[in-house]
């Protein structure tokens, strides 16, 4: 077999089909759609992805892309083609293959796993599975458009000649309607012509080629395709590299010292060959008014005449606002984040960059980081949260690395609020659309809901990159008489000065007044400049490169520029722009998407722009790098910006500001709770709407909307502790989680903060990952409220304390202030990403029983703890209380006791005790994601008569992990767990699949059906947005 | 010209059934049916109306619709004089 692979702009699977045929026996390459021959190929993969953007319609541009004359006209000659997914929709589009694919009947996109049965083991795509029985196949499917559709006739034509070859069906090969995943008439999944030679079909077989990831039921599927043309011709071709992780040799690159440098540095002297820049006819006079306007302080202008010795011109005004907004300059934050830990053996690179990097061994490096879109999304929750994510990967995508997943965090109002409901239907599209676009999987994330975020949802999102360790690539202006050039989408008229706007607080009549400040996202453009920026990076072409975010062109020639220690000068009339007219002030602090700039190597210009053409991307040359040390900005030859670019980056002021503990949080810290452990109307009715509360039901719903499985590479999806992916070409895995207790970090921000280290750890360690380091954002209501400012600095304290007792350093993260409507602060918010390292993807536990008869241990300690837990809210309508204290020491021995117990394969599973408390984690353990119908009863003893049964089921107690084992090792798991000084009681045993979870307590005995568990569980959060959907 | 692209009628369609479900929701009972389709906007340079009608069509089947799935109409927005 010598198959290729047509790889569009867009296209994202591409890799993954590659990989497929070369474990199916095969060999195939990739062919760019640009392509007009098809070489010696004998057979062609049409990957899945969205090719072009699937603007206008899903395939409807690609099957004009100059290559598809080519495998039209060897399908007409009787090739196997093979479309998966995108591929399908475009052999449709192409007239290949009868009919259309539809959206869902769902109206979203929809990620999970789907079965088909094989209706046909006749033909060259199915020959392999002929042997099976039954002939059902278990494998991904990732589409908003795959319901399928012909007329009538057409259908009827399909069905008698027997051209279905795959049909969607239950767990048991019964093809009925309610296995329809997405609307397909008669439960069509895949096709084939009427001649037999040409397939397409919407699941991925290419997602499901090894049991470790899932299942290897799409393997066949490949080897179908190579059985059918093993007779034909000797292949002698390489490989093409798998992974997508470029191998291609790159010439050595500049040093990247960076010189040690002081913020207090004097301005440069001034050159008398260097005029200073003149007021620009039709800028607005530069006044302490005007100054005041954009932001900044009195005091703050004053230090900006001193800096210049002169009034700045308007253009500088704005460049030192934005540069110095908080939001760029960190200037209510930075003093206090120099107190975290950031160091350690396996940091490459610690907090200063656009990322943070770790060691992951095999010669690998992971870049990581957090980032905040809270404020855009507020206004428009679609493209608000759809740039966040862009901006994330543009952050992972500049080190060099590659982006291999994503996370997020988010936080909303309750859900009876129809705002709401809008907010976090938007928000949830707008990732799903973005990063599904660009084809980087979803691996995890949390969402929680609570009054203390109406308004004002945080949106938070991570990005995971992976990289050779050479390919490190870093945000400086290296290198004097390099050339800057502009990378990637024009620059327009949106966003300016979102980094003011983000530094600022949301009123109620700004919804409307801000929309003009959010910017709209392109992940079509964003996938292209990804894959440009990689190949620029691996050809050795470029000694440095950032993305232009928040502040734009300003913040990132400033910041270049001060990490090198040189100087740029940027000739704003060379921009690209997307329309007349624009002034540089204008040009300086456009935050339009999808741009980078780039450091290219004085004459590897012309080699820069070959590769931007090819991804049909523009690249301009818009200055150099001097060694002036100078932030200058020319406009058709005149100056209009000379700034020392160090006082633009390191020189911005650093407050450290006057906090205490405002009243009203010390009052509800410090509430008396007695009595609240009597639930209104008893135990079981308490039970279940803990369960059924948004925070602790399962987020299916949401994660079903994100692609979890493209790259083929994830090996634990979202749901359970945390998500895991494969390092390419390894057994080993990244694994990686997002925490925090908003109420938590609200009624004890230093302990909040601790527990949030502690719960992401726990997480990791559940999965049987090593934690290694952390990312953090840390969303706050306005810094200049000595309430708010005293939850900032304790929730530092908080995470200082615990980051450094793990030795999980921080490596970078994001600042969010001003996360306040009306007035009124969200609930500090100090969110901890935390990545880990798995030696052994076949040791990657799960959070849910396995086998019936195994013995339940709990691991750590009950001490009933109800403060800031989900049952006072629920039950209680409180947000009070001391939480749930954390002892670092404990959680330590936690974590290694199950680290130990899983390297020597004595757990069947494990999870973390966490919202809802203990019940609600049983209940989860005995829940099988994937399929509910194969859930497993328990039965479970709690015997601790001195805490009360709401406390002992409800309360959120940190540090306890509960695992499940075979009842021959119970003695392994209580010795290991006693070897770290853990308690480990058996708790009970799993029960069958027609069994009830039942937890019996000194005081009460709960019998909870299986079926009325799930339904809670899984059903509480579609229940009130699928109604809201069919009314809004 | 304005180029409106709707889905075949008969054929299922839930963003328009989403949208009349909303409508009703918020007391327009009286919607009978919704399409929901896209207009697509074309400055044409054409010696005439008829040729303009003829390219916007040539462009619709080729490219701008599905036949299988979408019917279209197209308008003409009146002429204008090139700049």
């Amino acid at each position: 077999m010598n198959a290729v692979v047509v790889t569009f702009p867009g296209s994202n699977c591409d890799q993954d089909c590659l990989r497929s045929v070369e474990m199916a026996g095969g060999s195939a390459r990739l062919l760019w759609h640009r392509e007009t021959s098809l070489g010696d190929a004998d057979v062609v993969i049409v990957p899945g992805g969205f090719a072009h953007g699937d603007y206008l319609r899903p395939g409807a541009i690609a099957r004009f892309s100059p290559v598809m004359e080519a495998v039209v006209a060897f399908a007409r000659e009787g090739g196997l083609v093979a479309g998966i997914c995108n591929g399908f929709q475009i052999l449709c589009e192409a007239g290949l293959l009868p009919g259309a694919l539809l959206p869902n009947r769902s109206l979203r996109f929809q990620s999970h796993d789907c079965h088909l049965l094989v209706e046909r083991t006749d033909t060259p795509f199915t020959s392999a599975y002929a042997d099976m029985a039954p002939r059902v196949l278990r494998m991904p499917l990732s589409h908003a458009d795959g319901a399928y559709y012909a007329d009538p006739e057409t259908l009827a034509e399909i069905e008698a000649a027997g051209q279905v070859v795959f049909r969607y069906c239950d767990a048991s090969g019964s093809a009925g309607p309610e296995a329809n995943p997405n609307g397909s008439l008669n439960q069509i999944a895949g096709i084939v012509n009427d001649r037999g030679n040409v397939l397409g079909m919407m699941p991925h077989p290419d997602r499901a080629v090894e049991a470790v990831l899932g299942s290897a039921d799409g393997l066949p599927f490949f080897a179908s395709l190579a059985k059918a043309q093993r007779a034909g011709r000797p292949n002698g071709r390489g490989a093409a590299v798998p992974g997508g992780l470029s191998e291609a040799p790159r010439a050595p690159r500049g040093l990247d010292a960076r010189a040690d440098r002081s913020a207090t540095a004097p301005p440069p002297p001034p050159d008398p060959d260097r005029p200073a820049p003149q007021p620009r006819p039709g800028d607005p006079a530069v006044t302490p008014e005007v100054a005041a306007e954009h932001g900044l302080s009195a005091e703050e202008f004053d230090r900006i005449l001193g800096i210049l010795g002169r009034t700045p011109t308007f253009t500088e005004l704005g460049v030192f606002s934005a540069m110095w907004s908080e939001h760029c300059g960190y200037k209510n934050s930075k003093r206090l984040l120099r107190l975290l830990p950031t160091s350690a053996p396996w940091v490459i690179q610690g907090p200063g960059e656009n990322a943070g990097v770790v060691d992951v061994g095999g010669g690998f490096a992971l870049a990581f980081k957090i980032e905040s879109h809270n404020h855009p999304s507020a206004v428009e929750p679609y493209q608000g949260a759809a740039t966040g994510v862009g901006g994330i990967l543009r952050d992972i995508f500049t080190m060099g690395a590659r982006p291999v997943a994503t996370l997020n965090s988010l936080r909303f109002g309750d859900l009876d609020s129809a705002r709401t409901r809008y907010l976090f239907a938007g928000v949830v599209k707008g990732i799903g659309d973005y990063g599904n676009c660009v084809g980087i999987p979803c691996i995890g994330g949390e969402v929680q809901f609570d009054s203390g975020y109406a308004d004002n949802p945080l949106v938070n999102a991570m990005c995971l990159g992976l990289m050779k360790r050479d390919d490190l690539m870093r945000g400086a202006a290296e290198g004097v008489g390099n050339t800057l050039m502009a990378v990637g989408a024009r620059t327009g008229r949106d966003g300016i000065h979102g980094a003011t706007f983000a530094s600022d607080e949301l009123s109620a009549d700004q919804e409307e007044s801000s929309r003009p400040q959010v910017q709209v996202g392109d992940p079509f453009t964003e996938k292209l400049l990804l894959e440009a920026s990689l190949e620029l990076v691996a050809g050795g072409h470029i000694v440095g490169i950032q993305d232009m975010g928040a502040a734009g062109l300003t913040s990132c020639g400033a910041e270049m520029a001060g990490r090198a220690g040189n100087g740029v000068e940027i000739d704003v009339s060379a921009a690209p722009v997307r329309e007349p007219g624009m002034t540089p002030y204008e040009i300086l602090l456009s935050e339009s998407q999808e741009r980078m700039l780039v450091v290219a190597r004085a004459g590897a210009e012309g080699r820069v722009r070959a590769v931007l053409e090819k991804w049909e991307l523009e690249a301009a040359v818009v200055g150099r790098v001097t060694d002036t040390g100078a932030f200058r900005v020319l406009e058709d030859g005149l100056v209009v910006a000379d700034v020392p670019a160090l006082h633009l980056t390191e020189g911005c002021p650093a407050y450290e500001r006057e906090g205490a503990e405002s009243p009203e949080a010390r009052s509800r810290r410090t509430a008396d709770l007695a009595g609240r452990a009597t639930p209104p109307s008893g135990i079981e009715e308490a039970f279940w709407a803990v369960l059924g509360s948004p925070n602790v039901a399962s987020k299916r719903w949401v994660y079903e909307q994100y692609d979890t499985t493209v790259r083929a590479a994830t090996a634990e999806r979202p749901g359970g502790d945390a998500g895991v992916v494969r390092i390419p070409g390894t057994h080993r895995g990244i694994a990686a989680t997002v925490d925090c207790n908003g109420r938590f970090t609200f009624l004890n921000p230093r302990s909040g903060a601790m527990g949030a280290v502690a719960e992401a750890a726990r997480n990791l360690v559940c999965a049987g990952a090593l934690p290694l380091a952390v990312t953090n954002n840390l969303n706050f209501g306005n810094p200049l409220k000595p309430g708010v400012y005293w939850q900032f600095r304790e929730a530092v304290l908080g995470l200082r304390d615990a980051c450094a007792f793990f030795e999980t350093p921080v490596t970078g993260g994001n600042v969010s202030f001003y996360n306040e409507t009306d007035g009124r602060p969200v609930h500090p918010t100090p969110v901890v990403g935390m990545v880990g390292l798995v030696e052994d993807l076949e040791a990657v536990l799960r959070h849910f029983f396995q086998s019936e008869g195994d013995a339940i241990l709990l691991l750590g300690a009950n001490k009933g703890e109800l403060g800031g837990s989900e049952y006072l809210y629920r039950l209680h309508g409180l947000v009070a209380g001391e939480p749930p204290a954390v002892d670092l020491a404990a959680e330590r021995a936690l974590q290694r006791a199950v680290l130990a117990a899983n390297q020597r394969r004595l757990l069947k599973s494990a999870h973390d005790v966490s919202a809802g408390g203990l019940a609600a984690t049983l209940a989860e353990c005995c829940l099988r994601p994937g399929a509910p119908a194969r859930s497993l009863g328990a039965s479970v003893r709690l015997r601790q008569p001195s805490i009360a049964c709401a406390a002992l089921l409800f309360g959120e107690d940190q540090g306890r992990v509960v695992v499940s084992c075979a009842p021959q090792d119970v003695e392994e798991v209580q010795r290991t767990a006693e070897v770290h000084g853990v308690p480990a009681a058996r708790v009970g045993i799993v029960a069958g699949p027609t069994e009830p979870l039942r937890i019996e307590t000194a005081s009460s005995s709960l019998c909870l059906p299986l079926e009325r568990v799930a339904g809670e569980y899984f059903g509480a959060i579609p229940r009130v947005m699928n109604q809201s959907e069919a009314k809004a | 010209m304005e180029i409106v692209i709707a889905p075949r009628p008969g054929l299922l369609d839930p963003q328009g059934k989403a949208i009349q479900h909303a409508l009703a929701a918020l007391g327009y009972d009286s919607v009978e049916e919704v399409r929901s389709g896209k207009a697509i906007f074309l400055d044409v340079r054409a010696p005439s109306e008829e040729a303009a009608q003829d390219q916007a069509r040539d462009m619709c089947r080729k490219l701008l619709a599905n036949p299988v799935t979408e019917d279209f109409e197209i308008r003409a927005c009146g002429p204008e004089e090139a700049p």
